[in-house]
C-alpha cells in the first residue's frame, strides 16, 4: 500500500535538497523554506529533515519500482506520462508544476479536472470520463485515480492500466487525516521524477496547517464544525477527511463526529456546531445559507452567530494538498474573522505558493 | 369463476355478485352466483372486513405515531409528550414543528397513493398499474434531476413547485396522448412508454451532469427515492391542499369503476363512454398524486399494493370500501415506513421509500401471493 521505504528516503532527500522550495525546473515550487510540520513534533521534523540533507535528490532512477494504494506495483523506465482519472491527481500535477498527460474536460464543467493552475490544461482532453475510447487513444502509461470506490472502477480498468491513490473518506486506506495527501504527493512525484517538487508541496501543505494554528485559542479549539452537502436535508462530511484532521491538528476546531448520510434535523439540532459551511457549489446551487429557511436552521447557534457561510463546492473534503490549502484559509476567512485572511477566491485561480496563511507559522 | 365470492356473513358485497352476472352476459359460462356463498358457508371468512381494516390501521398508526412523538433527541416520556405539545420548550419545537409534520404527511401521502392505485389498477383492469404509468413521478424526478445537476438552468422557483409542474405536465401530457386510446391495454402501454421516455431523459441528466455535481447525486437520489425527512407545516399545508381535494372525486368516481372494471361493453351497454372515464379517472389519479410525488418523491409500492392488501382484507373489489380501505391501508404504510426511516438508525435518516419496498412491500407481496385465489379483480 505504501511506496517502499527507500523510495520514500529518496522523497525525503528531494525535500531538504531543494529547501522545500522546489528544483528550480519550474512549476509552482516556491514553497516556504521551513515546513512547521503540525504531524510531527517540531524536533522530530528538523531531525528528520537533517538525516536526509546528505542524500542526493538525483539518485532517484529509472528504472523505478512504485506501488500503488492498492498494492499493485509499477515499474518505470521513464518519468510517467499519467492520464488523471481524479481531480485529486491533477491537484497534485498543478503542485508538483506538470501539466497531466491527459484529463477530461466534460463540458459544462466547473472544477473538478480543470484545477490546472497555474500549469495549464494538459495536451490532451478527452470529452468525459467515462471516454473509455479517448484514454486508451491518450498517449499515456496509465490512468491516476484515487483507491477504487465502486464496480465503474472495474470497468475502467479493462480498457487502460489504473494506479491507484489514497482518498481517506471516500476509500478504505490506512492512512487518515492529510497524511494521504502528503503520501499521494510522493506517490506521484516519484511516477514523475519530481520527488523534489512533492516535499516542497507537503511542506507547503503543512506549512498552510501551522500557519491556521497561529490562530488557535482554547475557545477555538473547542468549537465544533459541520459541513453540510448541497442538500435540503441535513445531509453532513464525514470527520475523517484530510480537513478535520488538519483543523483539529491546528487547534481551531474540531468536526462533528459523523457518519455519512443524511441527519435527522432534530439531532443536527441537539448537536448546535459552532461553525457550518454550506456546501454552496460554483454555479449556483438551491441550497445555501441564504435559501435554507427550515424550521432547524434559523434555531441553529452557528447560524444565530454568524457563523454559518456558503462554501465552494467540494473544495472541504477533495481532493488534494492544494484544495486543502484552499480549504483551510477559506476556514479561516469565515470561520476566523479576527484572522485577517482573506477568502481564496475560485479554486481554478487559487496558487497555494501565495497563500497567507504560509506568512503566518 | 369460483374466485372471489361473497363470504357469507351479511357483509357487503354487490359487485361480486353482479360480476358473476356479467361476466354470464358476456357468454362465459351462466354461474349461480348463490353458488360460491353456499360453497364458502362451510368454512368461515376470517377476512377483517372495511371496519376491521380500518380499526388495524388505526391502531398500527396510532403506535407509529406515539413512538415517532415520543423517540428522537430528545426521547420523552408520555407524560413529557403531553407537556411538550402544550408547552413552548425546546422538545415542543422538536415534537410540533420536527415530528408532527411528517406524520401528518405520511398520512396525505400515503391515503392519496392508496386511492391512486385503486383508480389506475380498476379503471386499467390491470391489477399491476400504479401512478408511475401516468408520468407523473418521472416528469417530477426529471425537473429534480435538473436543478440538482443543472442549477444554473433551472427557473428560479423552489425545487417542489418545479416539480409539481413538471410532474404534472408529464401526466397530462400522457393523459392527452391516450386520449384516443380506447383500449386499456393499449393505454397502459403508451403510459409505460411515456414514463420510460422521461425516465431515460432523467438518466441521460444524470449521465452528462458535471462531475462537479457529483457531491449533490446523494441529495437527487433522497429524491428519488422518497423521504419526508425534510418535511415542514408549510409543505404539508401545500401537500394537503393540492392532494386532498381529489379524494372526494375519487370516491365519488367508485361507480364509475365497478362498470368499468367489468368490461367496456358493458359500460357502454349502461350508457358509460369507457375511454373518457379513464382519462378522467386518470386525470384523478395524477392530482392525487402529483404533489405528493413533488414534495416526498416518487414513493414507491404503495400505490400498487395497498389496493391489494385491502381487497385481501376485504374479501371484495368493490371500489366504494377497497377505496376506503387503500388509503387507510396506504397512510399506514407510509406513517410506519416514515418511523422506521427515522427511528431504525437514528440519528441518520433513511428514506421512507426504501422501507416501503423493504419492510412493507415484501410481506405484503407475499400476502397478495397468498390471497390470489380468494379475491378476484
Amino acid at each position: 500500500m505504501r511506496v517502499s521505504v527507500v523510495l520514500v528516503a529518496f522523497a525525503l532527500t528531494a525535500a531538504s535538497c531543494g529547501g522545500g522550495g522546489g528544483d528550480g525546473d519550474g512549476g509552482s515550487g516556491a514553497a516556504p523554506a521551513t515546513a512547521p510540520a503540525a504531524e510531527a513534533a517540531p524536533d522530530e521534523a528538523a531531525e528528520e529533515a537533517t538525516d536526509v540533507e546528505a542524500a542526493d535528490v538525483e539518485a532517484v532512477e529509472f528504472p523505478l519500482t512504485v506501488t500503488d494504494a492498492v498494492g499493485r506495483e509499477v515499474t518505470l523506465d521513464e518519468p510517467a506520462r499519467i492520464g488523471c482519472y481524479w481531480s485529486g491527481c491533477t491537484e497534485i500535477h498543478a503542485e508538483l508544476g506538470v501539466a497531466p498527460g491527459a484529463s477530461p474536460v466534460p463540458a459544462g464543467t466547473s472544477s473538478d479536472g480543470v484545477f490546472y493552475f497555474p500549469v495549464g490544461p494538459p495536451d490532451y482532453t478527452v470529452t468525459a470520463f467515462n471516454d473509455f475510447e479517448g484514454w486508451s487513444q491518450a498517449d499515456i502509461n496509465f490512468l491516476v485515480n484515487r483507491g477504487p470506490q465502486s464496480p465503474d472502477d472495474a470497468v475502467v480498468e479493462q480498457f487502460v492500466d489504473v494506479f491507484y491513490l489514497h482518498a481517506p473518506g471516500l476509500t478504505d486506506t490506512d492512512l487518515t487525516g492529510y497524511e494521504a495527501h502528503s503520501e499521494n504527493l510522493r506517490l506521484v512525484g516519484l511516477l514523475l521524477g519530481k520527488p523534489a517538487e512533492a516535499e516542497a508541496a507537503v511542506a507547503r501543505m503543512e506549512a498552510a496547517i501551522a500557519g491556521l494554528a497561529a490562530f488557535s485559542t482554547p475557545e477555538l479549539a473547542d468549537r465544533s464544525f459541520a459541513y453540510l452537502f448541497n442538500d435540503e436535508g441535513y445531509r453532513v462530511m464525514t470527520d475523517d477527511t484530510p480537513f478535520c484532521a488538519a483543523i483539529a491538528d491546528a487547534g481551531v476546531g474540531t468536526c462533528l463526529p459523523l457518519s455519512e448520510g443524511e441527519l435527522n434535523a432534530e439531532a443536527f439540532l441537539d448537536l448546535d456546531p459552532d461553525v457550518i459551511a454550506v456546501q454552496a457549489g460554483l454555479d449556483g446551487s438551491g441550497f445555501t445559507t441564504a435559501t435554507r429557511d427550515d424550521p432547524v436552521w434559523e434555531r441553529l447557534s452557528a447560524v444565530q452567530n454568524g457563523t454559518a457561510y456558503d462554501s465552494d463546492d467540494r473544495l472541504y473534503w477533495c481532493c488534494g494538498s492544494r484544495s486543502l490549502i484552499w480549504a483551510l484559509q477559506d476556514f479561516a476567512a469565515y470561520a476566523i474573522p479576527d484572522s485577517g485572511i482573506p477568502a481564496p477566491g475560485p479554486i481554478r485561480e487559487f496558487d497555494p505558493t501565495t497563500s497567507p496563511l504560509l506568512q503566518q507559522g | 369463476m369460483s374466485d372471489g365470492g361473497p363470504d357469507g356473513e351479511g357483509r357487503d358485497r354487490p359487485t361480486a355478485r353482479a360480476r358473476y352476472r356479467y361476466r354470464s352476459d358476456d357468454g362465459m359460462t351462466d354461474v349461480d352466483t348463490s353458488a360460491p356463498v353456499s360453497a364458502r358457508a362451510e368454512a368461515p371468512d376470517r377476512r377483517p372486513g372495511l371496519i376491521g381494516l380500518l380499526a388495524g390501521c388505526a391502531a398500527i398508526v396510532g403506535v407509529c405515531t406515539a413512538l415517532q412523538l415520543m423517540i428522537g433527541e430528545p426521547t420523552l416520556s408520555p407524560g413529557e409528550l403531553i407537556a411538550a405539545l402544550g408547552g413552548e420548550r425546546e422538545a415542543s419545537f422538536v415534537v410540533k414543528e420536527l415530528r408532527s409534520p411528517r406524520i401528518v404527511a405520511a398520512l396525505v401521502v400515503g391515503a392519496t397513493l392508496g386511492c391512486a392505485g385503486v383508480l389506475m389498477q380498476d379503471s386499467l383492469r390491470n391489477p399491476l398499474a400504479d401512478p408511475s404509468l401516468l408520468g407523473v413521478a418521472q416528469g417530477a424526478s426529471l425537473a429534480v434531476a435538473i436543478t440538482t445537476f443543472y442549477p444554473a438552468l433551472a427557473p428560479p422557483v423552489p425545487r417542489p413547485i418545479l416539480a409539481l409542474v413538471c410532474g404534472t405536465a408529464a401526466g397530462l401530457l400522457v393523459v392527452l396522448v391516450t386520449g384516443r386510446l380506447r383500449d386499456a391495454v393499449r393505454l397502459l402501454l403508451a403510459g409505460a412508454v411515456a414514463s420510460s421516455f422521461f425516465g431515460t431523459l432523467t438518466a441521460l441528466v444524470i449521465f452528462f451532469a458535471p462531475s462537479d455535481r457529483a457531491g449533490s447525486v446523494a441529495g437527487y437520489q433522497r429524491f428519488a427515492i422518497g423521504s419526508l425527512s425534510t418535511m415542514e407545516w408549510e409543505t404539508v399545508w401545500r401537500l394537503a391542499l393540492w392532494s386532498l381535494p381529489a379524494i372526494p372525486l375519487a370516491f365519488a368516481a367508485a361507480r364509475v369503476l365497478n362498470v368499468l372494471k367489468i368490461g367496456d361493453d358493458v359500460a357502454a351497454n349502461v350508457g358509460l363512454d369507457p375511454g373518457r372515464a379513464r382519462i378522467v379517472l386518470m386525470a384523478i389519479a395524477m392530482a392525487l398524486v402529483a404533489p405528493g410525488y413533488a414534495f416526498a418523491g416518487p414513493i414507491a409500492f404503495v400505490a400498487l399494493l395497498a389496493p391489494h392488501i385491502t381487497r385481501g382484507a376485504l374479501g371484495s373489489s368493490d371500489a366504494r370500501p377497497v377505496l376506503v380501505g387503500a388509503a387507510a391501508v396506504g397512510a399506514t404504510q407510509m406513517v410506519a415506513a416514515d418511523g422506521l426511516g427515522r427511528l431504525l438508525l437514528f440519528p441518520s435518516e433513511i428514506p421512507a421509500g426504501v422501507w416501503t419496498i423493504g419492510i412493507a412491500g415484501l410481506p405484503a407481496l407475499y400476502y397478495v401471493g397468498r390471497v390470489r385465489r380468494s379475491v378476484s379483480w
